[in-house]
């Protein structure tokens, strides 16, 4: 692995100062929106950042686009520090990281056909002439399963899962190495959100791409991601690979993010462990372990003491203070697609799927 | 702050990419053709009169009007007539010169304020805040004095007048458009502050800042006229609706009306048919703004605040026990609906049966488009007066479809609730939670407003005193839930309820859903495009493709039995933490459109079972077991050996 990695966080910090006044300004508090967050994306590889809303975590990923300053720490991009770059060193960086969002009806100018927004990457850094960048624009659109003649389209001609394609087609114009995917299915109707999240790991395949993808939801995450940071409050409190994080999950936080999954299985109606109540303001944080408020599990020392993240095992690291005592929840432990017909149904789906794929194929 | 940088999770609807002005209405068309005519008598004054009109002794003086002199003559034996005409040249150049100005100035510094750092930005809207609080008059008496009054000092003084103004809408409309995710996109792609300004902003800017420019030119027009009345605007001789009703002055007092009523009502008609026409304008274009309002309004009336108090059955109110007999409280039946003037003739909806009975809690599970939301509409009356209906529901044995409002009232929020998905905009956002709740509790409701926030789990000292925005997103949705239970409604409909919601809050509100049914005994239908939701609450669960229902069973037959290939798929689609899996399951393809409905199967196309019988003929419910229903020809699917 002496491949440096595509991204590099270490100690990222985003404070907002709240001021009052107009003519004399002054600082009335501080919301730490991001406090001391560290990971590394390697190149081809997707991380996860999960979080409840206002966890900071899509925050985090505009510092690292540096589409807002960080207040401190350092991002570091295939090596080369992007905290502190000057402007154009700034414009040329951009070339390689783009970013796709979560409202596919606000991501794209109304005012502007498909065509002109996927060659706007390319205008903009001077790629090509009108010709090629419209020939690349048609190639995009097939790319992420639509069809060339959309180019002519405006964005409101499109359902919500086809403009999410735009907004990928878009993202990919200029080839970047990585992408920061700001909840891209959290708005999109559950059918398409697996058409998107299997796209993306297309396109993952094929372009060498790393992404930092975002999300709310755990089981969305679990398909796409090779790692899992898990935010509460502007703090990583889990990070671990994929299989250990859902294997093993050792934070209470993270415990109760998978016990809220909604489980397609009636017979596993049960009363959960559920987290109570909303995540406290970031204006003004609990003292000690952030989480301790709303832990099941919190003891005295959990609100004097701000817990450390610490190594449960080799790449997982917690920021709990009795993560080894604490009980291993019974949440994944479970035999998979319960009984009934449904798994032997779905086979017959996939393979029909296939079969008429194949047929599909060969006839052309 | 912090929320302004995350999207939320609710569709918008974009903005026509393309301006398409409605048709003018016949107050229109009598506006346009009246500017037509004023701006014609603006560009060729000798081409609707002959007579000169600042020459004297054109004819008698003090004349009434006659066939000689339409408008009659002033002091001087001016023809009236002819000045008003003339006249209309100076209304017109201030009325397009000024706002035009002030659209130029308004742009630069707007844009300048809203782009540029902090402190520069401030010292803008300073500036701007100084002027507006300059009085007009006093600002024209000036200038006027230092430059001497004409045609140019009126326009620069109206254009000093309006720039703030328009700073002002422009500065905001920037900052709108800032902060949308496109413009983002492009700052991540390396687009500069110009690029942005000119490709992205200016774009979607222009149109509601030239709709208030053109607010303006009425005001510039009677600003003119003003001006010129006392003095210090146009000047006489040269004739300007202002000063020939000032020269009229005079004339009134001994009997002479016609110079200043035809003066004035040349005035009176400019401005009027200006501000018809703006308002077209700015309606054709759909001013943000007004619109938001308007949505806003329907909302808390959907949410069921706004309801006026009618007599009801008091004993509809009795604690409802489930009937032994479970005679459906809500039944659907051939339930076909259609928007002949968006999508013709076609159904969106076609041929539904539903049934729900009291204290069950049924799932519509579809994808968008499916009409699974227009179909809770059609229950609770609210599709717009366009939709045309066939079939029947009947709700207590009583047919409801096709109610006239006054009819309905009484079952709506009483007996029948609905709970929208976008909670922010269901709340009115300038009224306290306590207050939106007494406003229901006050028209029939059994509870007090604290009574109800304990219902849904909210602390009443805390929350009574709290507004819309101060909320999170799952708080508000308690708050509508208690909106809805005001009344004890025997029926909840529940419209993508956590959809915009985090997991861990959709899970708090739909335990708190499922408790509600308990204790309350109330039936709820609860419509989402995900089937994990329904796995958590439904008794019974409708699957709906295409304005179809494809599949109907009990909870546990349709997930542990699914029949139909399009339940399947969705199924499948569903991110499972107890599967094992590299890829998700998916349904190729989209929902067609109404327009577009394919001749056999609705779901022919997508479906990999699919054979020459299922694009050819359309399947229809038939029982697989005991309540289970299917639409399929090929179900129940095997894997091919």
């Amino acid at each position: 692995m002496s491949e440096v990695p595509v991204l590099q966080v270490d100690g990222l910090v985003k404070h907002f100062q709240v001021s009052r006044g107009i003519i004399l300004r002054r600082q009335v508090g501080l919301v730490r929106a991001v406090e001391d967050v560290s990971f590394e994306i390697a190149r081809g590889e997707t991380l996860a950042l999960v979080g409840e809303s206002g966890c900071g975590k899509s925050t985090t990923g505009r510092l690292v686009l540096r589409l807002m300053d960080p207040t401190a720490g350092s991002v570091r991009f295939k090596g080369e520090e992007i905290a502190n770059l000057g402007k154009d060193a700034l414009r040329r960086l951009r070339r390689h990281m783009q970013i796709i969002f979560q409202d596919p009806y606000a991501s794209l100018n109304p005012r502007m056909t498909v065509g002109e927004i996927l060659a706007e990457p390319q205008r903009v850094h001077d790629i090509g002439d009108a010709a090629s960048r419209e020939a690349r624009g048609r190639e995009l659109l097939e790319i992420v399963g639509l069809l060339p003649e959309h180019a002519r389209r405006y964005p409101h001609q499109f359902s919500g899962g086809q403009r999410q394609r735009i907004g990928i087609a878009r993202a990919l114009a200029v080839n970047p190495d990585l992408i920061v995917c700001d909840e891209p299915v959290s708005a999109l109707d559950v059918s398409i959100q697996a058409q998107i999240v299997n796209l993306l790991q297309n396109l993952q395949q094929r372009f060498g791409l790393s992404y930092l993808f975002i999300a709310h939801d755990l089981a969305v995450v679990k398909h796409i991601s090779d790692r899992v940071a898990v935010m509460y409050l502007g703090k990583l409190v889990e990070i671990a690979d994929k299989k250990t994080i859902y294997a093993r999950p050792l934070h209470p936080y993270t415990h109760a993010l998978l016990a809220a999954i909604p489980k397609p299985d009636p017979s596993l109606r049960t009363k959960r462990v559920m987290l109570q109540g909303d995540v406290p303001s970031p204006f003004n944080p609990p003292t000690g372990c952030r989480f301790h408020t709303r832990c099941p599990h919190a003891e005295p020392r959990c609100a004097a003491e701000e817990p450390k993240l610490r190594e449960a095992a080799p790449g997982h690291r917690v920021a709990c203070h009795f993560f080894e005592t604490l009980p291993v929840p019974t949440i994944v432990a479970r035999a998979g697609l319960a009984g009934g017909k449904f798994a032997e149904r779905l086979a017959a789906f996939e393979a029909a799927k296939k079969t008429r794929t194949s047929a599909l194929t060969s006839e052309a | 702050m912090l929320n302004s940088l995350r999207p939320s999770a609710i569709r918008r609807h974009s903005r026509p990419a393309r301006w398409k002005p409605s048709p003018p209405t016949a107050p229109q068309w009598c506006a346009i053709a009246f500017l037509t005519l004023v701006v014609l008598a603006a560009l060729g004054p000798g081409l609707l009169t002959h007579q000169d009109p600042v020459a004297l002794a054109q004819g008698a003086p003090r004349r009434a009007p006659s066939w000689a002199h339409l408008f009659g003559t002033d002091e001087y034996g001016r023809d009236i007539f002819a000045r008003v005409v003339w006249a209309a040249r100076s209304s017109v150049l201030v009325g397009i010169a000024a706002p035009l100005a002030a659209l130029a100035a308004g742009l630069v510094l707007g844009s300048a304020a809203a782009l540029l750092g902090r402190w520069a930005g401030a010292g803008i809207q300073g500036g701007i805040d100084v002027l507006v609080a300059f009085p007009a008059i006093i600002l024209a008496v000036v200038l006027a004095s230092v430059a001497g009054p004409g045609l140019r000092t009126t326009i620069l003084v109206l254009a000093i007048i309006y720039t703030p103004a328009m700073a002002r809408v422009v500065r905001a409309n920037v900052l709108t458009q800032m902060r949308e995710d496109y413009v983002t996109a492009a700052r991540s792609a390396g687009a500069s502050r110009i690029w942005l300004l000119v490709r992205h902003i200016g774009r979607n800017a222009f149109a509601p800042v030239v709709v208030f420019a053109t607010t303006l030119i009425a005001d510039a027009i009677f600003m003119e006229a003003a001006l010129s009345f006392i003095g210090v605007g146009i000047q006489p001789p040269t004739p300007s609706w202002g000063n020939i009703i000032n020269d009229g002055r005079t004339l009134v007092s001994s009997g002479g009306w016609w110079v200043t009523t035809f003066a004035g009502l040349a005035v009176f008609l400019c401005v009027l048919a200006v501000n018809i026409v703006a308002e077209w304008l700015s309606d054709s274009l759909g001013h943000p703004g007004r619109r938001l309002a308007a949505e806003r309004e329907d909302d808390a009336e959907v949410a069921g605040t706004s309801w006026p108090r009618t007599s009801i059955d008091r004993s509809l109110f009795a604690r409802r026990e489930p009937a032994p007999a479970r005679e459906p409280l809500l039944s659907v039946r051939e339930l076909s609906i259609a928007f002949p003037d968006v999508h013709g003739d076609v159904d969106v909806v076609h041929g539904i049966d539903l049934d729900i009975r009291p204290g069950e809690i049924v799932g519509l599970v579809g994808e968008s488009g499916s009409g699974k939301s227009v179909t809770g509409l059609a229950i609770t009356g609210l599709l717009p007066a366009s939709a045309r209906t066939t079939g029947s529901i009947t709700f207590r044995d009583r047919e409801i479809l096709g109610l006239r409002p006054a009819e309905r009232r009484p079952l709506l929020g009483h007996e029948i609730a609905i709970v929208y998905q976008d909670a922010l905009s269901s709340l009115n956002p300038a009224m306290t939670v306590r207050q939106q709740l007494r406003q229901v509790c006050r028209r029939g409701g059994r509870h007090t407003p604290a009574e109800l926030l304990e219902m849904v789990d909210l602390p009443p000292s805390t929350m009574l005193r709290a507004r819309p925005h101060e909320l999170s997103g799952g708080q508000r949705q308690r708050v509508l839930l208690a909106l809805a239970l005001a009344r004890d409604p025997a029926l909840l409909i529940a419209d993508e309820p956590t959809t915009a919601l985090d997991v861990t809050i959709q899970a708090q509100i739909l335990d708190l859903l499922g408790e509600l049914q308990r204790r309350l005994g109330m039936a709820i239908l609860i419509i989402t495009h995900d089937l994990g939701v329904i796995a958590e609450v439904a008794d019974q669960v409708l699957v709906m493709y295409a304005g179809q229902i494809v599949e109907s069973a009990d909870v546990a037959d349709l997930f542990a039995d699914p029949q139909h290939p399009y339940t399947i798929g969705l199924l499948g689609s569903i991110p499972r933490l107890d599967v094992e899996r590299e890829r998700l399951a998916t349904i190729e393809g989209t929902v067609p459109s109404p327009n577009n409905q394919p001749k056999g199967c609705r779901f022919a196309p997508r479906c990999p079972f699919a054979d020459r019988r299922c694009r050819q003929e359309q399947p229809t419910l038939r029982d697989v077991a005991p309540g289970h229903r299917v639409a399929c020809w090929k179900a129940p699917v095997e894997v091919a050996a």
